[in-house]
């Protein structure tokens, strides 16, 4: 059988794109393989543009432009991270089949497996490497494999790799957004990745996204539909300001506003922590760190809430912490600020590593 | 291990399928035969084509030749008859009949009391005119060329004036079949023959003397020439 993990990597790629469509803004990095390592060679931060007529593969493949415009591309082929609103992550056990039979499986009977009807969807395996099972005749290897089921409307698919062509790019991946800060934490903090048991929580606009790890094993992830714009909108009703304000406010001086800040961050809070509670239940095991990413994670404040809320240490995940920055020098003096947007794009290019 | 989701591997899996489909494999292969049956159709047509007109230029060429050519050719015919003529003309001298040998033979088989009044010799030619070959109810006669028969012969007249019942004739006749040189000719019985013998008979001049006469006939071996 023809099992991803079983077969021989082939030639790995030197340069590598990736792009991470979010709600808010679309992020977009160009590595480039120095050895075992990488080297960050640009990056970019473009607001996403606003589809006034619904979603348009023409807008988009003019945004397509604008993002890979600043990084001077010297490679055509371009990984795509879409949000977690757009794609869905799921985990199951399947029994041990080749990838694409698990994809023919899941399509015909995704009620079953992954308790939802995913009619027109096109979808994507991810095998877990499996473990050995004690048993009682001694050590086994699992019967089954714990499997990551990634997804997204095939329509949506379609669009975007038409306006990917149309932007002048040949489309390598199109992979969910919600395993990039998996990915991204693997490459930033290996040890981390494969001795402790984390949270990773990534604060998007629209939505947020936790991932909780058990020594290299990706356990639950969840999305809740709390991001950086509900508290600003909140923020802003609760102060009866506008958004531009709010927003600023929210981002330069949240420490002012703590007390119009903290009911808008309980539910996030409270959300995240349920899903923490989910797992130490579970597996009987406790999170050690939570790391967050995002653009709000770039707020001390928030970290502090968060922390608060979660009853979990909480850090900054900085992806690009691994890299070796061969940036241009605006771009460097931009990385503080901007580097902890760029988690999903970092572990949306580290598919291909 | 990073998470590896691709949402177009379903596609490209998709793809790959379609590529590497037995049917459209087969259809490939036997386009690729049709296209080298094609070619290799094409190419012999193309050398029919050039040897046609390789054909059609020796044609011309040969057409060019033809008189020359049967010009040559009767020349070399009538060349080859008259070469054979000759041949045959001297073959004919050197092989012709020599009397002066079947003379010396004849006068070394001479036998007492056996007078010759007579020395007759026949040398005729039967002539065959050459015939072409003809086929008459699906039976070949192939054809022949020309040809002639030489036959000779000679008989001798003479009277035996021996005691008849000595009949020195046949003595004679033995005699000159058993002559070394025409031995060799006379080797069927019927080559050398008694052909007439009259009774007993009184010579006019010689009253006393009784004869009987008679006729030998020889007849050398056929010689065909061609």
């Amino acid at each position: 059988m023809a099992f991803p993990f079983l077969q021989a990597k082939g030639k790995k790629r030197e340069l590598i794109v990736a792009i991470d469509l979010g709600s808010h803004s679309s992020k977009a990095v160009q590595l480039q393989r120095r050895g075992e390592g990488f080297s960050l060679l640009g990056f970019s931060v473009t607001e996403a543009p606003k589809y006034e007529k619904g979603f348009s593969a023409a807008i988009l493949a003019e945004h397509l432009k604008k993002v890979v415009e600043p990084l001077n591309l010297k490679t055509k082929l371009v990984t795509v991270a879409i949000s977690v609103a757009d794609a869905l992550l799921r985990n199951t056990e399947l029994p041990q089949i080749p990838v694409s039979e698990m994809r023919l499986m899941l399509k015909l009977n995704a009620k079953n497996h992954l308790q939802q009807d995913l009619a027109g969807y096109t979808l994507d395996c991810h095998i877990m490497p499996p473990k050995m099972e004690k048993g009682p005749d001694g050590v086994t290897p699992a019967s089954k494999f714990k499997v990551w089921v990634g997804g997204a409307k095939q329509q949506l698919v379609a669009d975007l790799q038409a306006a990917i062509r149309t932007a002048g790019l040949i489309p390598d991946q199109i992979t969910p957004a919600a395993v990039g800060p998996v990915n991204a934490f693997e490459l930033a903090y290996p040890e981390a990745f494969q001795k402790d048991i984390v949270a990773l929580v990534d604060l998007g606009f629209r939505n947020s996204a936790i991932s909780i790890l058990n020594k290299g094993e990706l356990i639950l992830n969840r999305v809740v539909g709390i991001g950086g714009d509900k508290i600003t909108m909140g923020l802003a009703e609760s102060l009866g300001i506008n958004y531009a304000e709010a927003e600023g406010i929210k981002v330069g001086m949240p420490t002012e506003v703590e007390s119009s800040l903290q009911p808008l961050l309980s539910p996030l809070g409270r959300d995240l922590r349920t899903s923490i509670d989910f797992f130490e239940h579970q597996a009987d095991k406790v999170v050690s760190q939570v790391y967050v990413s995002g653009a709000a994670s770039r707020s001390d404040f928030m970290l502090q809430a968060l922390q608060s809320e979660l009853m979990a240490a909480c850090q900054k995940s900085v992806a690009t912490s691994a890299f070796n920055l061969l940036l241009p020098a605006e771009q460097l003096a931009q990385m503080d600020q901007l580097g902890p947007l760029l988690t999903s794009a970092v572990g949306a290019a580290m598919t291909l590593s | 291990m990073p998470i590896r989701l691709n949402l177009l591997a379903e596609a490209r899996a998709a793809e790959e399928m379609k590529r590497r489909d037995p049917v459209k494999l087969a259809a490939w292969i036997a386009g690729f035969v049709i296209f080298l049956v094609l070619l290799w159709a094409s190419t012999v047509y193309f050398q029919v084509i050039m040897a046609g007109s390789t054909l059609q230029a020796q044609q011309n060429r040969w057409k060019g030749m033809e008189k020359n050519f049967v010009a040559v050719t009767d020349n070399t015919k009538k060349l080859g008859d008259l070469q054979k003529k000759l041949s045959s003309l001297y073959r004919f001298s050197t092989n012709r009949f020599l009397w002066g040998s079947v003379l010396n033979a004849f006068q070394e088989a001479t036998v007492d009391k056996i007078q010759v009044d007579r020395f007759k010799t026949t040398q005729t030619y039967l002539q065959f005119a050459a015939t072409v070959a003809l086929t008459i109810a699906g039976k070949t006669t192939p054809a022949k060329p020309p040809a002639s028969v030489e036959k000779i012969s000679f008989s001798i007249d003479a009277k035996d004036y021996s005691d008849p019942s000595d009949r020195n004739f046949n003595k004679f006749k033995e005699k000159l079949a058993e002559a070394p040189y025409l031995k060799r000719f006379f080797t069927k019985p019927e080559s050398i023959r008694l052909a007439n013998l009259l009774p007993p008979g009184v010579s006019a001049l010689e009253s006393a003397r009784s004869f009987q006469s008679f006729l030998i006939e020889c007849e050398f071996p056929e010689t065909k020439r061609e």
